[in-house]
């Protein structure tokens, strides 16, 4: 189903105040006004390191004023992990996921849910099904084969990406959290909180961020980067937590590959800086990864690690 | 009597005919079921229960062929499909004991397809296991080829009983795998020949491969279609080849433009042989056009890169040439 501008801004006043899931797109990206409204702290990376990975995504919100600056009470939560496989550092890790639904339920969310168009088996396999049922947190799978499940946005900033299916289940929620693992992508050599995003889109979607003639035509990584950065001028997380502790920087995002362990867990609402912060923990540059640059041009955050506030911490 | 025991015999023919109608029924259905029909042999190759013991399945193995593989590894998929990818199959298995393994075995549309993605997926530090097959073992997981086949087996920590199970499985999968000589590509034959000291080569067919070893650049500046990658102890070398000479000559032109025009480089300087310049850590660069191939050094030691780059024209590249006779300089 198509939806006009209009009935899009109706959907997104109907959201709440809270929902920054189209704000961009109905206002033409208010990212960085957003980030200033939502932050009561002046930090714009949050970084915990230590063994004790639950204590570190907690000390890493807290320093970002805490998940009640990012969840109101009564709110419902959408949490987008990876659980793309158990392979070793291919996986966003439980601990965190458990962490995080904890610090939504104490700042008072009414429901807090896990959306993913990965098979139960997924979270059944990297042990956070069983964090969710632990912590009464639901998860709900979203059948990627139905087009019906999926609404069709334009993306009227898009230079490469002219409309995208976002599943219809995204939209039920007031708060979203993008909670990725940064990893390696043999396509684009780094994922981290934007290409996490294409778990909201359709795989049909997904099918054209890969050029058909992608082994023939030379543009076809820049395709890809330009897609990742257009998808995420439609929808912005009110906030990020990263699991950069162990993860794989080689064979990714699969795996199996090289794990290196930083013991990092990154939080953040500016994505930009988020992702360029993460790219440096195994040596490569914000400015020489294509999503980031583009996501830069796009206005979405900063990429240079100079003009934003670091503060990282050891728990 | 007779009646009757032409009754039977026709009793008995009726009883043969239903029994082979029976037998037949799941060869017919068989292309209709779930299952894609061409997946059946690679499922296959999986460790049957009977020669499992202790291990067991969990859940029922997950396939793809051709683009579906996007369905199964999502981005993963694009690296098999620049090699030439046709099956594959995934499945997890679980030991009494408590530990588990996943399984993943890639058919390749061909042999030097599949030890292309082999090499690619074998890292530096992994160690040679005694499979009957090239086959290495990393921290906690283990890659092996054989024929089309590229094969996975994956641990979840680095004990020594996961070793011990990866290996138990890789003898029982690759002992199911159709017969095959190790069919290197004939760079990386030459390479491995002439190069004892060398310790990892990637075979590359596209610029992803290549991306994944040294990002020149996003686009695939060298058009490369086939070449190899060499990694030593202190310098690394890249071999890509092309149908003739005045196709090598283009895309190193073409190159040249667009690495001197990269913030991420420096210092070029131009000589009759090729170009040397320095990328941001420091290491130098010397690529060099030479019949129908680009030769490329990277290392510290620029000292070192013509003679290597002498050695490789003499013992890799001749060789190659004269050997195959067939491709045109």
């Amino acid at each position: 189903m198509k939806i006009s501008r209009r009935d899009f801004i109706k959907k997104s006043a109907s959201l709440g105040a809270f929902s920054f899931l189209s704000v961009g797109m109905n206002t033409g990206c208010k990212s960085t006004q957003t980030t200033t409204e939502k932050q009561t702290v002046n930090i714009d990376i949050s970084v915990a390191q230590g063994k004790d990975y639950s204590a570190n995504t907690r000390k890493a919100v807290e320093n970002l004023g805490g998940m009640e600056a990012f969840v109101p009470k009564g709110s419902k939560v959408a949490i987008l992990a990876n659980p793309q496989r158990n392979n070793p550092g291919a996986f966003t890790k439980p601990d965190i996921l458990r962490s995080a639904i904890q610090m939504c339920q104490e700042a008072g969310a009414s429901n807090v849910t896990c959306i993913s168009q990965l098979p139960d088996q997924n979270w059944e396999a990297t042990g956070m099904k069983q964090v969710l049922l632990d912590e009464g947190a639901n998860l709900v799978i979203v059948d990627r084969s139905d087009d019906s499940q999926f609404k069709t946005l334009p993306v009227p900033k898009g230079t490469a990406l002219r409309e995208a299916q976002i599943m219809s289940e995204f939209f039920n929620y007031d708060v979203f959290i993008d909670m990725p693992i940064t990893k390696d992508h043999a396509g684009n050599k780094f994922t981290g909180t934007m290409k996490n995003l294409m778990g909201l889109s359709s795989s049909k979607t997904n099918r054209t961020f890969h050029k058909k003639n992608w082994q023939t035509d030379i543009n076809a990584i820049d395709h890809l980067e330009q897609c990742i950065a257009d998808l995420n001028t439609i929808i912005q997380p009110d906030i990020c937590i990263v699991d950069a502790t162990e993860f794989i920087t080689t064979n990714g995002p699969f795996g199996p590959g090289e794990i290196i362990k930083p013991q990092k867990v990154v939080a953040g609402i500016d994505r930009v800086a988020v992702d360029s912060y993460c790219c440096t923990l195994w040596g490569l540059e914000g400015r020489n990864i294509l999503q980031i640059t583009k996501a830069s041009d796009h206005g979405l955050g900063e990429m240079d690690l100079n003009k934003v506030k670091i503060k990282e911490i050891s728990v | 009597m007779k009646i009757l025991s032409r009754e039977k015999a026709v009793a008995k023919a009726r009883i043969l005919f239903y029994a082979v109608i029976l037998l037949l029924i799941p060869t017919f259905l068989y292309p209709w079921s779930n299952q894609p029909k061409s997946s059946k042999g690679i499922l296959d190759y999986l460790p049957p229960k009977n020669e499992l013991q202790m291990w067991n399945p969990i859940g029922q193995p997950q396939t793809a062929q051709g683009e579906d593989l996007f369905q199964l590894i999502n981005g993963g998929a694009e690296i098999y499909h620049e090699y030439g990818f046709k099956n594959a199959v995934i499945q997890s298995y679980e030991h009494k004991n408590g530990l588990s393994l996943n399984i993943e075995i890639y058919e390749m549309e061909d042999t030097q397809s599949a030890y292309g993605a082999f090499s690619f997926k074998t890292g530096c530090q992994g160690k040679k296991a005694d499979v009957r097959t090239e086959a290495v073992l990393e921290d906690y997981y283990l890659n092996f080829w054989k024929g089309d086949f590229v094969v996975t087996i994956i641990g979840f920590n680095t004990s020594q009983a996961t070793h011990k199970a990866l290996l138990k499985f890789a003898r029982i999968i690759e002992s199911k795998l159709p017969k095959s000589e190790e069919n290197y590509p004939p760079l990386i034959k030459s390479i491995k020949s002439r190069f004892p000291g060398v310790i990892r080569t990637v075979y590359l067919e596209g610029n992803l491969a290549l991306y994944n070893q040294y990002e020149f650049d996003t686009e695939n500046i060298f058009g490369i279609k086939k070449g190899a990658a060499a990694y030593f102890s202190d310098h690394t070398l890249f071999i890509f080849e092309y149908r003739n000479k005045g196709e090598a000559q283009a895309w190193f032109q073409n190159a040249r433009e667009h690495l001197s025009q990269n913030h991420r480089f420096h210092g070029f300087e131009k000589s009759a042989e090729g170009i040397l310049f320095q990328d941001k850590k420091d290491d130098s660069l010397f690529i060099s056009p030479f019949q129908k191939f680009i030769l490329i050094y990277l290392g510290k030691d620029i000292s070192k890169a013509k003679d290597r780059l002498e050695k490789l024209k003499k013992d890799i590249l001749e060789n190659l040439i004269l050997h195959h006779s067939h491709t045109c300089l």
